[in-house]
């Protein structure tokens, strides 16, 4: 039941990205501006996800992978 | 002493990056230094600085990287209070050393990751693959990452005392443009633990139920200052499952605001897990484009979880019943929450780029014998130079 679930879920996601449409060269002006990266600054992001793991149960996604550190 | 092995491993991988750099010629280095101070009510103190080196090998997106992380850790929290220790004081050494390299969309990347302290000792290996599909508006990332530590005892030898644990993560992640003005991100992580997950410092206290009515005859609630008084004299090592398996799902939004000038972002995370965590993630977030070299951000960010399903506030036993078989005193497995907010000033002048954020986390546990509530101070600061 919840491998159809995570299934249904992937596809509908797939089916979402999948169906939009190109964005120009053109048009990506704001797109390629620092406030618009998806992954910020990358030594930033590891430092504060590094801190949030010690300090929050879970793991993974957005936050620090599991492992590596014997400090909780 | 510590030092050794990440240094030598830092110097080791700058001396193999740079006739590298200087033969692509197609980028220049750049030169990170972080260093984030961690503070709070607890009695806990974290000074975490950080220096990094990166320099590009193709135009695709792929490069080499090499990260020194050390934590100097200053504690006399509940946590360690209530296991009548004092003070204690430990630094941990990380380094990260990372390699990608375009072959035209695909983007295949290898990492390396050791750390080090005085009874914990870690080593990770990790592969990646980036890829943009069709168009340059979708980009999917799958990440493997395996890590191996050795749990020790301060004080004692890794062959007197040594347990291991084994740590996968399968991160897979979909980024999508969905318009001129606005990004969207999926992410799926799966987490599989196998090993020694307790802490062998920890020992869980044990109460009867002639302990916990004498209390309430005394109109007190058991805590800190008198728990001593009321649990048997019986105190077991902490133990908790061997296997623990996650899930997190999570999405990210950007949105650009040419009315500001900046951007909106939110992240909303869900995690799940076998011990019976379930937590969540809202982070919400705006930038503000101050001129064409200054951004100032503030975010806002929750953070819920209830308890694993063999979290207890008070283990309590009857007569002749044996130990329960698992049992902790990890706050981190009790339910809580966290309410974080702060700022964040970001200036670039030449090649220099520096960054101050500072923010306040709250965190409130509503079943955790020890402690109630704590108040956190983060503040993190940075530089990056281009060269």
């Amino acid at each position: 039941m919840k491998k159809r679930a995570l299934g249904i879920a992937l596809a509908l996601g797939l089916g979402l990205f999948g169906g939009c449409a190109t964005t120009k060269p053109w048009q990506r002006e704001h797109l390629a501006e620092r406030v618009m990266a998806p992954d910020g600054d990358g030594e930033r992001e590891a430092l504060r996800a590094h801190m949030l793991g010690t300090r929050e149960g879970a793991v993974g996604g957005f936050g620090a992978g599991g492992g590596g550190c014997g400090c909780n | 002493m510590q030092l050794r092995t990440p240094t030598l491993l830092l110097v080791t991988a700058l001396a193999l990056l740079a006739p590298r750099a200087h033969a692509e010629g197609e980028g220049d280095w750049r030169v990170s230094s972080d260093t984030l101070v961690y503070t709070d009510s607890d009695n806990v103190l974290v000074v975490t600085p950080q220096v990094a080196v990166a320099h590009p090998l193709d135009a695709g997106g792929g490069a080499a990287s090499a990260r020194v992380v050390v934590d100097v850790v200053s504690a006399a929290s509940v946590d360690v209070v209530s296991q009548a220790t004092k003070r204690f004081s430990e630094v941990r050494t990380e380094v990260d050393l990372g390699v990608s390299k375009a072959f035209g969309k695909l983007v295949p990347a290898l990492s390396y990751r050791h750390s080090e302290e005085a009874d914990y000792v870690s080593n990770g290996f990790g592969a990646g693959l980036l890829r943009q599909l069709g168009s340059s508006d979708t980009t999917l990332s799958v990440n493997y990452d395996i890590a191996f530590d050795a749990v020790g005892y301060t004080g004692t030898a890794y062959s007197a005392f040594a347990e291991s644990l084994r740590t996968q993560n399968l991160n897979a992640s979909l980024t999508q443009v969905l318009g001129p003005r606005t990004l969207l991100r999926g992410i799926y992580t799966l987490t599989h633990q196998a090993g020694y997950m307790a802490k062998p410092y920890r020992f869980v206290p044990l109460f009867d139920s002639a302990g916990i009515d004498a209390a309430k005859a005394a109109g007190v609630s058991i805590d800190l200052s008198n728990f001593d008084q009321y649990r048997l004299s019986e105190r077991p090592a902490e133990r908790v499952p061997d296997i623990r398996v996650g899930h997190a799902f999570g999405v990210r939004g950007l949105r650009y605001l040419e009315s500001l000038p900046g951007s909106l972002h939110l992240d909303a995370q869900l995690f799940l897990d076998s011990w019976g965590i379930v937590a969540a993630t809202l982070e919400p977030g705006l930038s503000w484009k101050l001129s064409e070299r200054s951004l100032l951000s503030g975010y806002l960010r929750y953070y819920q979880q209830n308890g694993a399903i063999f979290w207890r506030r008070q283990y309590v036993v009857r007569a002749g019943d044996l130990v329960p078989r698992w049992r902790t005193g990890d706050r981190d497995l009790s339910p809580y929450y966290t309410v974080t907010g702060g700022a964040r000033f970001e200036t670039r002048r030449g090649p220099l780029t520096g960054y101050v954020d500072a923010s306040v986390m709250d965190t409130v546990y509503s079943d955790y014998m020890f402690l109630t509530s704590r108040l956190a101070l983060v503040s993190q600061l940075g530089m990056r130079l281009e060269l």
